[in-house]
């Protein structure tokens, strides 16, 4: 279980290096084209905020793996350590459960949107909607790494989830 | 059924569930218990239609210019510029540190990442010259909250994408107000000096302040692009990133500070700390729609009008309840989850939004200053080795200033007004 999250967030870590290099040049370029070329890239808007939805879905996914989104600790913290083991197995027992249904969602979504066309580059939605599916099933992956190693007991829990 | 619902939202809140994963849970529940599978099945389409904003794409855009920078080794030669300036007076590093965060405020838009950037190097060098450990760390801490305050800011880009408000006019709308903040630290400092003689340094020679200058000079060119590119229409705030981000890439190399191989680092972390504000915009987008559905900004708005129909009465009600949210709750996730419920009352008390955002963005980065859950005092008091509790006690009167100065702005509407409405005609 470990090292199979260990192996999706490696390549979650390359797919996001390849995408916010690519959206600042994208943009960086839309602006000399328009400003120096007098031809705007037309497609530069989409397809950056397309590269965008990526860097959400599998950015969000990395930070449930480090635990660096925030939440609210102050009153976790008040508990003892058996305490905060018992939240957080039941914050993850929670979150698995309602991930679950939003992955059911998000591939049904995108299932019926796969005839759809975007606007200007006019490429199969599928392709920027897919981000969200696929973002959430690694996070899915991370966090029932996590929620295994707790019962483990290799985390203390107590920690931010 | 919409009272359980809030019920859930603050429990699942309380023990530790992620904010941006507990606007999601909670929706889903509302969905679930309402019984509205239309809804539901639309799910995941509210999620994604929350990043369709080409200004939200400004806030990877300027992460990544800051860790570029970061690696590029400009605090330093910030700081080393400033303290020629300024350095030979009596309290000297003290106001290096204002006038430093200042400088590093038009290059990065986030109070934390400048708060750590500057701690690093700002605290050992003022203890070095005999300041105390908690007065460094205090006066670095206090004095990067102008970062989200003068342009480019993290804040004002997501006020601005949540509002629909002029990014560009926020941006020039928080060149006063952080100039304000600066100068209220700098008054704090000068008074204390009074009261304990503070340490200064050696007066620099004019070589040395001709060197210092023009090793700092390259790194300007970042807010002289932001500032004039947007001011003179060439370009739109997001874009104007983008130009910053391949500035500070040839900048890091001219400095020979960045190096090849520091790059993959620098490109996660952004993907990252992205993703930290995005993704709560994502699953904020679908707790909006509940919020919407449920007509609570109209309860809000009532009930307000209720109270007072002064528009004076209702900003005082929402700075303090903002200074109070701010101290359990991290600002940009409180600016989210906040915005599209009080924005319908601004256009019945007649406030501008653009002087709303700047009042609400520095109110709720005060936030980082005030225990028990101030961001910013957690980064300094673990890199500079503070106890939690000296520094709270060291940022008291920094703190107190700082709300000064919010209180002041929300009442002189003209001094934050004025540069925006200065360019427009």
């Amino acid at each position: 279980m470990n090292t199979f999250s260990g192996w999706i967030e490696s390549v979650e870590k390359v797919v996001g290096m390849i995408l916010i290099a690519a959206m600042t040049l994208v943009i960086a370029a839309a602006v000399v084209f328009r400003y120096f070329f007098h031809s705007p890239l037309f497609w530069a808007n989409e397809a950056s905020i397309y590269m965008m939805a990526w860097i959400t879905f599998i950015g969000g996914s990395l930070g449930l793996k480090y635990k660096s989104q925030a939440s609210i600790t102050f009153l976790v913290d008040r508990f003892s350590i058996k305490g905060k083991r018992i939240l957080a197995i039941v914050s993850y027992g929670i979150i698995l459960i309602f991930m679950a249904i939003l992955l059911y969602l998000s591939y049904e979504w995108v299932i019926l949107a796969s005839d759809q066309k975007s606007t200007s580059m006019r490429i199969p939605m599928w392709i920027p909607y897919l981000s969200v599916p696929v973002g959430l099933t690694c996070a899915f992956i991370h966090l029932l790494n996590h929620f295994v190693e707790l019962f483990k007991g290799k985390l203390q829990g107590g920690e931010p989830i | 059924m919409i009272f359980a619902v809030i019920l859930l939202f603050i429990a699942f809140l309380l023990i530790g569930i992620p904010i941006s994963l507990v606007l999601a849970i909670t929706s889903i529940s509302y969905l679930l218990m309402a019984d509205m599978t239309t809804l539901l099945s639309s799910a995941p389409q509210k999620m994604f239609s929350g990043l369709d904003n080409f200004g939200l794409l400004a806030i990877p855009l300027f992460m990544l210019a800051g860790e570029l920078m970061n690696g590029g080794g400009i605090t330093k030669r910030l700081v080393g510029f400033a303290k020629v300036f300024i350095g030979h007076y009596r309290g000297g590093l003290a106001y290096v540190a204002v006038v430093a965060n200042m400088f590093l405020a038009s290059i990065l838009g986030s109070a934390n990442a400048q708060a750590a950037m500057m701690s690093k190097v700002m605290v050992p060098e003022m203890e070095k010259e005999g300041y105390s450990r908690e007065f460094s760390s205090a006066i670095t801490l206090a004095s990067s909250i102008v970062a989200p305050v003068i342009p480019p800011s993290m804040l004002f880009i997501i006020y601005g994408t949540l509002t629909g408000a002029s990014i560009a006019d926020l941006f020039m709308a928080g060149i006063i107000p952080g100039f304000m903040l600066g100068i209220g630290f700098i008054i704090v400092i000068g008074m204390m000096n009074h009261k304990q003689q503070f340490p200064k340094s050696e007066k620099a020679s004019f070589n040395t302040f001709i060197k210092s200058f023009v090793r700092v000079l390259p790194a300007m060119l970042i807010p002289f692009t932001i500032i004039f590119g947007i001011l003179g229409g060439v370009f739109t705030p997001t874009e104007s990133a983008a130009i910053a981000c391949v500035i500070a890439f040839v900048i890091g190399f001219v400095y020979r500070e960045l190096k090849l191989k520091m790059l993959p680092t620098i490109l996660v972390n952004t993907v990252v700390n992205t993703a930290t504000i995005s993704f709560l915009i994502v699953t904020a987008n679908l707790f909006g729609f509940i919020i919407a559905y449920e007509q609570i900004p109209q309860l809000v708005a009532e009930s307000m009008l209720n109270l007072s129909d002064n528009p004076l009465v209702f900003l005082l009600l929402v700075n303090i309840f903002l200074l109070l949210i701010g101290t359990v709750l991290d600002g940009i996730a409180a600016l989210i989850i906040l915005v599209p419920v009080m924005m319908p009352l601004l256009a019945t008390y007649q406030i501008d939004p653009v002087h709303f955002g700047v009042i609400i963005c520095i109110n709720l980065t005060i936030g980082l200053l005030t225990p028990p859950v101030g961001t910013g005092l957690f980064i300094v008091s673990s890199i500079a080795d503070v106890k939690f509790e000296r520094l709270v006690k060291a940022i008291m009167p920094f703190l107190g200033m700082a709300i000064l100065v919010l209180l002041i702005l929300t009442y002189w509407e003209d001094a934050v007004m004025w540069i925006p409405n200065l360019y427009k005609d």
